[in-house]
């Protein structure tokens, strides 16, 4: 080492050099855990699951009835990943993948945030003139806040337009067509397609060098794989129209090994399942123990909540029905499980429901604000049970009301 | 909406139970098909040919071809037109065979179908047959399939219905001035789902008739509509005054507030004066600008 390095010998210091882990783009640690994350390409659903996908993991989609939005989130998660530079696989048995690759939302990337910040400044403008407080200010520089595109964790879409055709160009993209794959031969013998799926998924791991068996010399990178409505008719399972199917475990041996696949390798994988057709609970929640983030989407469509005031602003309930418990024994739960999404023009976003009326009736019965005397802390247990006589009318919120009562 | 879906293209199921037969909203479907130029392949199980044509007129009667699995299903006599299993992409491409003009494929029934062959191999056939029969070079526009609902489990009902563009949904009318109640369900291509109810009524050589929409779907299951709570002004009873008239606006906004300073103060502040010195930096390539490690260049 010395001798090595002669015109270094003077200082024991040295400077580190590559800087610790090689950072890939477009993923970042978790704040909690450290864990690699990916972005699912919608910011609202990072949030949701703690921050974003944990490479190496799974996120199983519960679809909603009509399929409506599910594949919505599906293109959003591709389209991160082509936003990123990321590898992707994309597997469908119902549309061909590079039909789906077409109809990816547009990116708002740097650019375009920058015509739309050079409006605002624009606008803005006149209102910085008559600054009257804050005029200190109105000299200073302008400071660039966005960071470069690729490095970014997480990018903002617009539904309303299509990806260009060179971006998706740049991508290197993995397709997975069952009828296809199968060729013309009838490929319904059962579990004959996940099978080849697997196959077609360790092919692509192993010899893109997801796995480190021929590691990637240049720069590492992470493969998102796709893999939509699986276990429906048209991956030639059963379990979506019978109570008991005749090969029970074709789907969750294929999702074991997948796990498996998943754990080795820079890989990331979200797949959408019609839960709302499969029959047999106990293959859905299976289904549910061997993925690792498990979220469902719960349209209004043709249910009484369409027209219900309550969830007037909202297309859906998003539900969280487990979080991934990743190198320890707790899992990072986020706080609030009243979920609604809602589908604007150009964007889909998750929220929390905001039950305005609902507080309103507590306020009623509680009048609030309480006056803190005995008598007041005495009776609010009967309060409470009143209250819920109330809300019996079968609202989803009597969590988010109670904390009202906590004082 | 269902003169909508009667010139629409795509994938459409009927549902039909024991109470409405479907059947005659299916013929309305393949006349209308007709008139529009498209050859009309029918894959007949349930009912003859005879009566399938029967009360259709010339134009549309010369347009259909009818390839037919109700003589001899199982070939027992020999005579069989179709394979035993028909409902596979080959053999029903091979069954089609050419033809110049846009083909419209009637099953009439897929509930035959799918009660002799395994419920994914027919919707595997139902979803990829228009595509694939685009890359033999023949133009399907539309298949149409009758769907008995109350012979199937409903599960294999929805996850056949999953795949189709359009579900129509039969059910007996209300009152005798219409045939037949229509639920309608229409995925469109911007990721849209439009549902009505409709009644219609079927004319002379079926020409479909919508007698209009149904009030919207909610108020069928008796649900009574809430009229929402008067809204009372919460400022309108007040022993206070909240608002300002115009001169008493007029008085607030010449008030000049302490830390409101003309134009020429603000100018002459902002100002840099002579003899204030500046520093100018220029970052250098062995910054350090992670200020949360301070010694992470150094290796020990």
């Amino acid at each position: 080492m010395f001798a090595a390095g002669g015109s270094m010998a003077s200082s024991s210091f040295r400077r580190k050099v590559g800087g610790g882990l090689a950072v890939i783009p477009g993923t970042r640690a978790s704040v909690h855990n450290g864990q690699l994350l990916v972005s699912t390409g919608a910011s609202s659903l990072d949030s949701v699951i703690g921050g974003g996908l944990a490479v190496g993991t799974l996120l199983l989609i519960e679809e909603d009835k009509y399929n409506m939005y599910s594949n919505l989130l599906l293109k959003y998660f591709i389209a991160e990943g082509v936003v990123s530079g990321h590898d992707l696989f994309v597997a469908s048995a119902e549309e061909d993948p590079s039909s789906i690759l077409q109809e990816l939302p547009a990116p708002l990337l740097d650019d375009f945030h920058k015509n739309n910040l050079d409006k605002e400044e624009k606008t803005t403008g006149d209102l910085q003139k008559s600054m009257k407080i804050a005029w200190r200010y109105q000299n200073l520089p302008k400071l660039e806040v966005t960071p470069a595109a690729r490095s970014r964790f997480g990018h903002h879409y617009d539904l309303s337009k299509a990806m260009s055709s060179e971006m998706l160009q740049a991508v290197r993209c993995h397709t997975f067509f069952l009828p296809t794959e199968c060729g013309s031969a009838i490929c319904c013998s059962m579990g004959h397609a996940y099978t080849l799926l697997l196959q077609s998924i360790h092919r692509v791991i192993q010899q893109e060098g997801f796995d480190g068996s021929c590691p990637q010399k240049k720069h590492k990178n992470i493969l998102r794989i796709v893999l939509q409505s699986l276990g429906s008719v048209l991956w030639g399972d059963d379990i979506c129209c019978s109570d008991h199917p005749q090969y029970i475990h074709s789907l969750t041996r294929f999702l074991h090994a997948l796990r498996g696949l998943l754990r080795m390798s820079l890989s990331a994988c979200v797949i959408s399942l019609p839960a709302h057709l499969i029959q047999n609970k106990a293959i859905l929640s299976r289904v549910r123990n061997l993925s690792d983030t498990v979220v469902g989407l719960e349209s209004f469509i043709g249910s009484a909540r369409e027209t219900n005031a309550l969830y007037k602003d909202y297309h859906g309930l998003f539900h969280v029905y487990q979080c991934p418990r990743l190198n320890s024994l707790l899992c990072d739960v986020s706080g609030t499980k009243d979920l609604a999404f809602k589908l604007q023009r150009k964007q889909f976003t998750i929220e929390i429901v905001i039950h305005v009326e609902l507080q309103g009736v507590l306020r009623n019965c509680l009048h609030l604000p309480p006056d803190l005397s005995d008598r007041a802390s005495r009776s609010s247990k009967q309060d409470l049970s009143e209250c819920s006589k109330v809300l019996n009318a079968g609202c989803a919120a009597m969590t988010a009301g109670r904390t009202h009562l906590d004082f | 909406m269902l003169e909508e879906v009667v010139s629409g293209g795509g994938s459409l199921i009927i549902i039909d139970d024991i109470n409405c037969c479907g059947r005659s909203l299916l013929k309305c479907f393949l006349a209308a098909a007709a008139h529009k130029g498209d050859s009309i392949h029918i894959l007949n199980f349930d009912i003859p040919k005879d009566e399938l044509r029967a009360g259709m007129d010339s134009e549309v009667a010369e347009r259909l071809v009818f390839h037919d699995g109700f003589m001899d299903p199982l070939n027992w006599n020999g005579e069989a037109v179709l394979p035993a299993s028909p409902f596979t992409l080959k053999e029903l491409r091979v069954c089609i065979g050419a033809d110049a003009s846009p083909v419209t494929l009637v099953l009439d029934s897929l509930s035959w179908i799918l009660l002799h062959n395994p419920v994914s191999a027919v919707c595997h056939t139902f979803q990829h047959f228009q595509r694939q029969a685009k890359s033999t070079g023949l133009n399907v526009r539309q298949i149409i399939g009758l769907l008995h609902g109350d012979l199937h489990k409903p599960a294999v009902v929805d996850s056949v219905c999953c795949l189709a563009s359009t579900v129509v949904t039969v059910t007996q009318a209300p009152s005798s001035e219409a045939q037949g109640t229509a639920v309608v369900l229409q995925r469109r291509k911007s990721r849209k789902i439009v549902r009505a109810t409709e009644y219609f009524t079927i004319l002379e050589h079926f020409a479909l008739k919508s007698l209009g929409q149904h009030q919207p779907l909610m108020k069928l299951a008796g649900e009574k509509e809430e009229t929402p709570a008067a809204e009372t002004d919460p400022a309108a009873n007040l022993t206070f005054n909240l608002r300002l008239s115009e001169e008493e606006r007029r008085a607030k906004e010449r008030v000049l507030l302490p830390y409101h300073l003309s134009a020429e103060v603000k100018s002459s502040l902002l100002q840099s004066h002579a003899g204030v010195a500046k520093i100018y930096y220029e970052p250098d390539a062995a910054d350090d600008v992670d200020e949360e490690d301070p010694d992470d260049d150094l290796d020990v």
